[in-house]
């Protein structure tokens, strides 16, 4: 196997094939990748004398705005390259490159890696790789404060025991280990790093970890402990099924997680590869979670809309068209109370005919019962429109402003609009609200 | 172990690679019960620096190696470094410059101490940098092109070819970076356009019926031509084929032939015909049977072939000279700006200029012996291209066969059309830091190649001490051709390597069935 640039195919990959089938009659290597071309965020090719180069020692340790200067000037063959080059640093890297660690920027490479031929390196990807790391960071000392002691239990493997979000973690679990698979069969790294990235991020800590904490605070000390060892045995798997992309960060928290969930060995980079297993795929959890967190999605949209706080408490009244609709809510409650931050779930016949706006979610017909305190809200909501036209007036004035407007940058100037028009809309949507709030 | 409050890649990076290291967690675990992977790292440039480039293909290498190792293969990451010739020899005669000093000053044996003190010196900076980065190389493998093992393996793999009829020595056109004073491969040429001037330079007709108007961008190589040529279809010069013009300044007469080569439409139809400098001139002559002169010394400047006042003049002065000259004799038509491609080395930015030398050539279109041991008859053009498009049986399954693929496939393509217009390999430089070629001279100049000087002398019937070895040393990718093999073990015996068990699957094996021993 070789990964190599296509500038040397003609160099070094024809002559690599020559030479050693000539003399051994068996081939180098069966599959050549080449890799594509590395260029800057703006798709030029780096160069010295551009001053767009960009140390990878420098992405993974950090660096300050002065060291990138003097790095990026030095050894200039023309010396009127100077000025440009040094005022271009000074703009780009005006903080300098914070340390990202080598986890990130393998992981923002990977995720760049498309079968294309040039590849735009952005320093912004870097920053969201570091917060991927924090977050899978983070969701391991969850793991470890919530599983202190060492609890594996008896894993039946069958899933006996486990509620319905552990079934369903696991069953996702086996999908990423199948993605990852197949699109590192492809040589897709960019695909796989995805397939890793969205089972931590949006699965296992968006979902499953809030899950979780709802079964730890009220499930059953058996569900209890089938959670605790969910917890562990998937974040076990995961670090595993992450570390060739992310290795450092994976080793560090395997020592820890490794143990809890019965695994021996001194480092994560000889433990086996995980592979997805059919028989743990569960299509009716996966269906009855995607069902609930299309409902908490739901009841989040009409939050918004509704312009709750996030910490308000509020009701959730909901309608199920049938009885097993009505099954499903009254199981997932506890799931729905947690995530969408609810006080309770009514399930009625008929939602009431009111002025709060209903959602359709599944099979369900959604709304949220608020309580006003009619005067404290009419106030509010005076408040807000004051601070609004406040605002609006002093854009207003700046606009009418024919020096402003004649000499300011056009791309200002447009901002401004935008900002005014934004204000406007906000504004007729609060006078609404207060409208009604009289009637 | 207590968790961290946050993550700090830092402290965590520095904890883990030295215990991999120390561990041992990257060497393959020489299993022969399940499949080998292998990767080869393409060695960098052993005094360089990790660039972006480099992170970017690390990185993939060592997903690939950890997802390989992990699912339990028998894994290896063969990496090490390269000696690269030109770069790390440039390098060290700059730092020799900045010191007041030069190469030749120094001498050839004190020069080459100096550039392997540079390399220790700065040798370990890129795997220092490899192993930051994360890669989980097997660095108790590590390999230099110019290690002992491998330069063993180069010094088998020329004697072979050589004897196989597969490399030569001759006298051809290369580009020459005069600066630099070696051979570079059309690989190491940047051609970019720049302006220029196209000039019309008059020849008078020997039978002093008038003039024959040539074009060129090069007048100062007018000294060193042979022939004037035209478009065998161009009529306003159909009457002039066959005649002779005077050479200016030169006093020589030289014919005005016809060649479907020239482009009627280029300047003014009529072009002359400099086949010692000037690679399409060369093969146009060679159809004419034209000897070529040489009319510039190796750093470019005017030889005892041109007229006495422009010797050792250097060839922009001589521009000057010729230009002067001629038009004081009314002799330059026409000087327009013009749009040209200018071959540069790019290593130096030096115009390169073709240079008519002897040089080692490996030959990619000549047949392979009859009694190959794999490939009778085959020549090395025709393995490459089956390599790709065909399929090659595989040694080590009866009826199997095996095949490179090029990801993404398109590649293969670009593969393919360089491979069908490929030219026999220049393979020698005219360098100190790498491989010498190994050839002896005896005073006579007969050649031989052989192991080592004792085996020549032997072979010439000479005491060692007469001989002399010549003073080229390889293109630094012969040694980087026999990457794959050469650093599993090539030619060891079967059993004293890992990789009669890593090959099988990904690389070359080292035991060959039929000998029972390596290669």
């Amino acid at each position: 196997m070789l990964v190599t640039g296509f500038d040397i195919i003609f160099f070094w990959v024809v002559r690599m094939i020559m030479m050693t089938t000539h003399f051994t009659g068996r081939l180098p290597f069966r599959d050549v990748y080449i890799n594509a071309l590395v260029r800057d965020e703006d798709g030029q090719k780096m160069s010295k004398s551009k001053g767009n180069i960009i140390d990878p020692l420098d992405l993974i340790d950090g660096a300050g705005l002065e060291a990138l200067v003097a790095k990026q000037t030095s050894g200039l063959v023309l010396e009127k390259q100077r000025e440009a080059i040094e005022k271009r640093t000074r703009r780009q890297f005006a903080q300098g490159i914070p340390a990202f660690g080598a986890d990130a920027v393998r992981f923002t490479f990977a995720s760049l890696a498309t079968l294309g031929r040039t590849l735009d390196f952005d320093l912004k990807r870097c920053e969201g790789y570091r917060n991927f790391c924090n977050k899978l960071w983070n969701a391991a000392r969850f793991v470890l404060m919530n599983v202190a002691s060492a609890e594996p239990g008896q894993d039946h493997g069958d899933g006996a025991g486990l509620a319905l979000a552990d079934r369903w973690i696991v069953s996702r679990l086996q999908e990423a280990e199948a993605l990852v698979a197949t699109h590192l069969e492809a040589y897709r790294f960019d695909l796989a790093a995805r397939a890793v990235y969205e089972f931590v991020w949006d699965e296992y800590c968006d979902w499953y970890l809030e899950f979780a904490k709802v079964e730890l605070a009220e499930g059953s000390p058996e569900q209890q402990g089938a959670t605790r060892r969910t917890l562990v045995r998937v974040l076990e798997v995961v670090l595993r099924l992450a570390h060739p992309f992310v290795p450092f960060i994976t080793e560090e928290l395997w020592q820890s997680i490794g143990p809890l969930a019965g695994k021996e060995g001194i480092s994560i980079s000889t433990q086996p590869f995980p592979l997805a297993q059919a028989e743990r795929r569960d299509a009716a959890a996966e269906a009855k979670i995607a069902r609930l967190q299309a409902r908490v999605l739901a009841v989040r949209a009409l939050r918004g809309a509704m312009n709750l706080s996030p910490a308000a408490r509020v009701a959730l009244w909901a309608e199920p068209d049938s009885a097993d609709e009505r099954a499903s809510l009254a199981a997932t409650t506890p799931y729905m109370l947690a995530l969408a931050k609810l006080s309770e779930v009514r399930i009625i016949d008929t939602l009431p005919q009111t002025d709060a706006p209903v959602v359709v979610a599944g099979a369900s017909k959604l709304m949220l019962h608020v309580e006003v305190d009619r005067a404290a809200e009419r106030e509010r909501l005076a408040k807000d429109i004051a601070r609004h036209q406040a605002e609006a007036a002093q854009v207003r004035t700046q606009l009418a402003n024919e020096a402003f407007v004649a000499r300011a940058p056009a791309r200002i100037v447009e901002q401004r609009r935008a900002q005014l028009a934004d204000l406007d809309a906000t504004l007729q949507k609060l006078e609404e609200q207060l409208k009604r709030l009289a009637a | 172990m207590e968790l961290a409050k946050s993550f700090e890649p830092r402290a965590i990076e520095a904890r883990w690679y030295p215990f991999w290291e120390a561990h041992g967690l990257f060497k393959p675990s020489l299993r022969d019960d399940v499949p080998a992977y292998c990767i080869q790292l393409p060695p960098p440039n052993v005094t360089g620096t990790l660039h972006m480039g480099h992170a970017f293909q690390q990185t993939l290498m060592d997903i690939l190696v950890r997802w390989h190792r992990m699912r339990g293969d028998n894994t290896l990451w063969q990496v090490g470094t390269d000696h690269a010739g030109i770069a790390t020899q440039i390098v060290v005669e700059n730092q020799l410059r900045a010191e007041g000093r030069s190469r030749r000053e120094l001498g050839r044996v004190r020069f080459v101490e100096r550039v392997w003190a540079w390399k220790q010196a700065s040798g370990s900076t890129i795997t220092n940098q490899m192993r930051r980065l994360g890669a989980s190389a097997d660095w108790a493998r590590e390999r230099f092109t110019m290690d002992e093992g491998l330069s063993n393996a180069v010094l088998e793999t020329f004697v072979r070819l050589y004897e196989d009829g597969l490399i030569y020595r001759g006298k051809r056109l290369v580009n020459w970076d005069p600066l630099l004073g070696t051979a570079v491969s059309d690989l190491e040429v940047e051609n970019e356009e720049e302006n220029g001037t196209l000039w019309e330079l008059r020849y008078p007709l020997v039978d002093q019926t008038g003039f024959i108007t040539v074009a060129t961008t090069r007048p100062e190589t007018m000294l060193g031509d042979v022939a004037v040529a035209v478009n065998p279809d161009d009529e306003r010069y159909a009457a002039l084929v066959g005649k002779q013009a005077e050479l200016p300044l030169a006093g020589r007469r030289i014919p005005i032939i016809a060649d479907a080569a020239v482009d009627k439409q280029f300047g003014t139809g009529a072009v002359k015909i400099t086949p010692a400098h000037d690679f399409n001139d060369f093969e146009l002559a060679q159809r004419h049977g034209l000897v070529p002169l040489e009319i510039f010394t190796l750093d470019a400047k005017l030889n005892a072939n041109a007229p006495e006042p422009y010797r050792g003049l250097d060839r922009y002065a001589a521009r000057k000279a010729v230009l002067a000259d001629l038009r004081a004799a009314g002799l330059v038509a026409a000087e327009k700006p013009h749009r040209m491609v200018v071959p540069r080395c790019e290593r130096t930015g030096e115009v390169v200029e073709p240079m008519l030398t002897d040089q080692w050539f490996v030959a990619m279109t000549r047949q392979a012996p009859a009694n190959h041991p794999y490939f009778p008859n085959k020549s090395l053009q025709e393995l490459c291209l089956a390599a790709v498009n065909s399929s090659l049986p595989d040694l080590d399954r009866p009826q199997g066969e095996v095949r490179v693929r090029f990801v993404p496939e398109h590649w293969s393509s670009t593969y393919n059309n360089w491979l069908n217009n490929v030219h026999d390999w220049c393979i020698s430089r005219q360098l100190w830091w790498g491989h010498r070629i190994p050839a002896w001279y005896d005073e006579a100049g007969n050649v031989v190649v052989a192991r080592n000087a004792a085996e020549a002398a032997a072979r010439l019937n000479k005491p060692v001490g007469t001989l002399r070895q010549d003073e080229d040393v390889l293109d630094t990718w012969f040694s980087s051709a026999l990457w794959c093999h050469s650093t599993l073990g090539w030619r060891k015996k079967p059993g004293s390597c890992a990789c009669s068990c890593l090959h099988r699957c990904s690389s070359p094996a080292s035991t060959s069935s039929s000998s029972g021993s390596c290669a």
